[in-house]
């Protein structure tokens, strides 16, 4: 419960690196919107093939969208509005796009380090 | 799904920043390296204030509260202001990350 209650807080990742974008996403009506990265970016920040990563990391939740859907939740988002940022995806692709949602392990594989402040601040 | 738990930080939309360090003075110089983070990427929830920056700048420079100014153009911001709203106020169709500026005061000094 103690953590669960951590968990309810405001939470920071810091790395010595640029991070990999972050993308808030519904994938189902039946589930809210969650964080997820693009798999291909992990991977490639891993260098890991995608057959590696889910034999290691089976736990870790990966999830499929179509490319159209994906770009038109990104699109809605007020801070994804430079053109570049989202000028790799196609608006009207059936491609499926690999998501991985964030984590408290995902960002440790990453190289990431966590803070929580809790809610009283 | 568990509504109960829709209201999380974690679910929240991420916004990016890039935190450097702005020094004014010459014995701000002397501990640069000491009091500048080296994990200078932060990812949090855009309805994360800068007041909450600001206490975990500190907890992780381990310096006091009052020590720690947050500026976007060398103009200091206010603590409430949420995340969300210096983007848009601030970075509006720009690419992330946001980049903010901090600055350590001496601890003598209030």
């Amino acid at each position: 419960e103690e953590e669960e209650d951590t968990r309810q807080g405001f939470e920071f990742e810091f790395s010595d690196r640029p991070l990999l974008p972050c993308y808030n996403i519904q994938l189902s009506l039946s589930q809210g919107p969650r964080n997820w990265l693009l798999l291909s970016d992990v991977l490639k920040r891993l260098r890991m093939s995608s057959r590696a990563f889910r034999a290691a990391f089976a736990h870790l939740e990966v999830a499929t969208i179509a490319e159209a859907e994906f770009y038109k939740q990104a699109s809605l988002s007020q801070l994804f509005l430079c053109p570049d940022e989202l000028a790799a995806f196609l608006p009207d692709s059936k491609e499926l796009l690999d998501l991985v949602e964030t984590s408290s392990e995902l960002a440790a594989l990453l190289g990431s380090s966590l803070e929580c402040l809790d809610n009283r601040w | 799904f568990d509504h109960s738990k829709a209201h999380f930080y974690r679910y929240d939309e991420q916004v990016s920043l890039c935190l450097e360090r702005q020094s004014s003075s010459l014995s701000e110089k002397k501990d640069k390296t000491k009091l500048t983070l080296q994990q200078k990427f932060v990812r949090c929830s855009v309805r994360a204030e800068v007041r909450h920056l600001r206490k975990v700048l500190c907890h992780r420079l381990n310096v006091e509260k009052h020590q720690v100014q947050m500026l976007f153009n060398n103009e200091s911001l206010p603590d409430h202001m949420t995340m969300k709203r210096l983007w848009i106020s601030h970075w509006f169709g720009k690419a992330q990350p946001l980049v903010l500026h901090y600055t350590i005061k001496d601890k003598r000094t209030r």
